[in-house]
């Protein structure tokens, strides 16, 4: 049996009532505005119908959603799991208490209209019929007839033109949660996690929480960044001596100065940072803590919380001596032996 | 520091120097304090002490708001300084330029005036004058200049060797810090962008056997183990970094090696800053530094005690310490440290040359005819010998002769000859710095002196600092390893949907990198993630870098303004290129 034209010359309507009455079995390919509809025939009967351009998510799954069984993202998970070789999406459907055997079955001949019904509704394409012995369709399936099918089109077409009854319309977002069964609604997570989706919102959470990881060490431990091979800490613990040896320097240019200003050392670093010559900063300059001082008439000692005077690993005593611009014994000059006067009266 | 408080605190300082120098001119029963590396004669121990009054006199007009006295003691404080052979005293400048900012924070602008130009004068172009200016500005309510004064104490900073020396060094470790954290960074958005192809693939392979969710969540303990190495967090960015290598662009994959090789390098490159950066913390090679520039700090003549008695066989520190002596007059004890020079060293031109001027100061003119040929001849090149040579002659009345030879060394170099023709006083011989050229000599010593190693500049074990290069091509391997194998997701998410116009600008201006990163610009998007971590390292630096010891605080804290204004610079070039985009 061949059948073979253009929808122009012979509408769909026609073709499937001629197939349903030669009892035909085979697939009827349209190739229609837009897409290509395969609709499966057994015996005259329509088991499935199909379309190239819609997945499992956008058939079936939008059916499951729109009846209010199945939301769209548990749908996708089970596709993710068929793609990765756990089963088909149907079987899962069953397999994890979705859907029972009639709900499934319902929801696969509602598609099937649905499918039927836009292909019906083409003016302009191509139909071809392949016929053959046997086709392959889903188990336990109970098929539609041709009349059935068209007579569904036709009440579906009155209704449109009368302007009522009009199917449940899914929002672009999905159903809400509380619009599906209580069993749905607590797995509906865990399908999730099977989804594409969930990888994307590890991979950004792993992400976000290195950032925020990375920041944290950046501004507690900063010479972590600059070195972070540095296992056992002897680089960094060196240059923590450096940085105390530079910061002693600063303290000493700026305990000098102010003796050079008020003949004596400052009472304390905070005087320092008073006058300007210390920065706020500069009191928490070592990473070890903060540091104490000490003044006397001609010296100063600083060194860090906690070590005694000369213990400690790290102190600094200076003073003024030798300084020929503040040691007052800098000045005293050498001592010039004049031979002794003889008075005579 | 209240006015009065401080008057009474100059005219104290004062009263204790005048009865010092009334001591000096009566014999005294005890002995003077003798340093005995760099001994001083009486007439340098008097200009030393003259620069003491000078400056208690300067502080006590100062104090007395005495604009007309505080000029004349600093012309006086820098005619002794000439006498000294010095140009500059840093501390004092320094100290006029912390007055210079109590008379501005009273308000006596004139005050703070004139001692901003004590602090100009005492050392022409010192950071801290800069400062003092930034707060005669702000004063004055000009808070702009006042920030542009702010941002001259860095530049100035470049002038002085020890603090630039401090400044490259933060210099180096900043820009190591920045680009580290900018690669970590970078590791971080290719996570974000790219992460969810490698969780996706991790999890297909591991679903074949086990259910997606059980799946899903050994993908994440794939990622995550390196959280249970010590210091396991930064271990982990590596660890990514290589994972993400087989789900990345080419120019990503250059990045990501570049990274690598960085981390190999960072070791090295902060060891060797290190090791550079320790003889020059040495008070001893500061001191020999400023004298060479001219500067006399106070405590010179300690340090360069100090200096000879920890090289006590080094030539260069023998020399240096002549051309010390030397420069303040005191060819006595110059002689004989030239004389040892020479010894180890008969051909030093220098040495020959600083004994002429010896010779020259205590009237020995044959001595002096036959040091400077003798200069001459070993050194060509150098003007100064022949130069010298014509100021003897001209002693002599043999004026043929000193014609010939300050000829000879207005050909060699006329600008130096003018220069030393046209400087104040008597005609002076002119000197070469024979010493001080040699510092760079005298630190390779120190560091290999026992005094520098007690002093923290211990190496660390070479083999230490090169580990990380081997890490770095073990990243290469595994990467290239990985890629081989890596599993590749069945599905995946592509890029985030485009939000609306206004959604979309947000997110390209204020996440720098993502972007680029879904669109595979791999080097814009390293660039975009740099700038904000240098930032933020020029922020940090203080914490891990040395802190500049300047004298005086600027006002303005310019690396906190200096990267608010480049941030806001950065955020709106991204505004304006992401509105651009989205037109």
């Amino acid at each position: 049996m061949k059948i073979e034209g253009l929808l122009r010359e012979h509408p769909l309507a026609e073709v499937l009532r001629r197939i349903g009455r030669d009892a035909g079995t085979g697939i009827l390919t349209v190739q229609g505005e837009g897409d290509i509809v395969g609709v499966t025939f057994l015996n005259g009967q329509v088991m499935s119908v199909d379309a190239v351009n819609q997945g499992l998510e956008d058939g079936l799954g939008t059916e499951l959603e729109r009846q209010g069984l199945v939301p769209r993202d548990v749908f996708a998970g089970l596709v993710a799991e068929q793609e990765s070789g756990k089963g088909r999406v149907p079987e899962l459907l069953l397999e994890r208490g979705l859907l029972s055997r009639d709900q499934l079955d319902a929801a696969l001949r509602d598609k099937s209209r649905r499918l039927c019904r836009q292909a019906l509704a083409w003016q302009d394409g191509r139909y071809r019929f392949y016929s053959g012995q046997e086709v392959a369709f889903e188990r336990g399936l109970r098929p539609i007839t041709v009349d059935d099918l068209l007579s569904d089109w036709e009440r579906q077409a009155e209704v449109s033109i009368n302007g009522g009854g009009a199917a449940v319309e899914v929002p672009e977002q999905g159903l809400a949660p509380e619009d599906f069964a209580p069993a749905v609604r607590e797995r509906r997570w865990l399908l999730w996690l099977a989804r594409p989706e969930a990888a994307a919102w590890c991979a950004i959470g792993l992400a976000v929480a290195a950032l925020v990881g990375l920041i944290a060490v950046a501004i507690g431990a900063p010479t972590r960044i600059l070195l972070p091979l540095d296992g056992e800490g002897k680089v960094d613990a060196s240059l923590q001596r450096q940085q105390q040896s530079a910061f002693y320097a600063k303290v000493d240019r700026a305990a000098k100065t102010h003796y050079l200003l008020e003949g004596s050392f400052p009472e304390s670093l905070g005087l320092l940072v008073e006058e300007r010559l210390l920065a706020p900063a500069d009191l928490e300059a070592t990473r070890e803590g903060r540091l104490a001082y000490a003044d006397a008439p001609v010296s100063y000692l600083v060194r860090l919380h906690g070590e005694t005077d000369g213990e400690g690993k790290s102190h600094r005593t200076e003073t003024v001596a030798g300084h020929f611009l503040l040691d007052p014994d800098f000045v005293v000059p050498e001592v010039i032996e004049f031979p002794p006067l003889v008075l005579l009266d | 520091m209240s006015r009065r408080r401080l008057a009474d605190r100059a005219l104290g300082l004062l009263a204790a120097l005048l009865a010092a120098m009334t001591l000096a001119v009566a014999p005294l029963p005890a002995q003077a304090p003798e340093n005995e590396g760099v001994p001083l004669t009486a007439p340098v121990r008097r200009a030393l002490a003259l620069l003491q009054q000078d400056w208690a006199e300067w502080l006590s007009a100062f104090a007395k708001g005495d604009v007309e006295a505080m000029g004349e003691s600093l012309e006086r404080l820098l005619g002794g300084l000439s006498e000294l052979g010095m140009e500059r005293l840093p501390e004092l400048s320094v100290g006029a330029a912390v007055q210079t900012v109590v008379a501005a924070r009273q308000g006596n602008l004139e005050l703070a005036r004139a001692a901003l130009v004590a602090a100009e004068a005492l050392d022409p172009g010192r950071p801290e004058a800069a400062a003092a200016a930034a707060w005669v500005a702000r004063a004055e309510g000009r808070h702009l200049l006042a920030a542009w004064r702010s941002l001259e104490v860095p530049v100035r900073t470049l002038d002085l060797p020890f603090e630039r020396a401090l400044l490259l060094h933060d210099l180096v470790l900043w820009s190591l810090f920045a680009t580290l954290l900018a690669a970590a960074l970078f590791v971080v958005v290719l996570t974000a962008a790219r992460g969810q192809r490698l969780v996706s693939g991790l999890r297909d392979a591991l679903a074949t056997r086990l259910s997606p969710q059980l799946a899903l969540v050994l993908s994440l303990a794939v990622m995550l183990w390196p959280l249970v190495l010590p210091g396991g967090f930064l271990w982990i960015l590596l660890y990514w970094s290589v994972l993400l290598w087989a789900y990345s662009t080419p120019r990503e994959r250059v990045i990501l090696v570049l990274g690598w090789v960085l981390l190999g390098l960072a070791p090295i490159l902060v060891n060797e800053s290190r090791r550079r950066i320790a003889v020059r913390l040495s008070p001893m090679v500061r001191a020999l530094e400023d004298a060479a520039a001219g500067r006399m700090q106070g405590d010179v003549f300690d340090d360069l005690a100090r200096l000879r008695a920890v090289l006590p066989g080094s030539v260069a520190v023998t020399q240096a310490i002549g051309d010390q002596h030397r420069r303040l007059g005191q060819c006595e004890y110059a002689r004989p440290l030239y004389l040892d020079v020479l010894e180890q060293e008969p051909e030093n031109a220098a040495a020959v040359l600083g004994l002429g001027i010896c010779a020259f100061e205590r009237g020995d003119l044959e001595e002096a005819i036959e040091r400077f040929e003798r200069a001459a001849a070993l050194d060509p090149l150098e003007p100064a010998a022949p130069f010298d040579l014509s100021l003897v002659h001209s002693e002599l009345y043999q004026f043929d002769q000193a014609r010939d030879a300050l000829g000879t060394a207005q050909r060699l170099s006329s600008e130096r000859v003018a220069r030393w023709i046209t400087r104040g006083g008597p005609p002076r011989p002119a000197a070469i710095d024979g010493g001080f050229q040699r510092l760079e000599e005298i630190r390779v010593e120190l560091v290999r002196s026992w005094a520098l190693e007690e002093e923290g500049a211990e190496t660390l074990t070479p083999w230490r600092d090169l580990m990380g290069l081997p890490l770095a091509l073990a990243c290469m391997l595994a990467a290239l390893v990985f890629s081989a194998v890596a599993p590749q997701p069945r599905r995946f998410l592509g890029p985030p949907a485009r939000l609306t116009r206004r959604a979309e600008i947000a997110r390209r201006t204020l996440l720098p990198g993502l972007a680029e990163a879904w669109e595979g610009e791999a080097l814009s998007g390293f660039v975009a993630l740099w700038i904000p971590a240098a930032l933020l390292a020029l922020l940090l630096v203080g914490r891990f870098g040395l802190r500049l010891p300047l004298g005086l605080e600027p006002p303005t804290p310019w690396t906190l303004w200096f990267s608010c204004g480049v941030l806001v610079i950065f955020l709106l070039l991204r505004w304006w290129r992401a509105a651009v985009r989205a037109t």
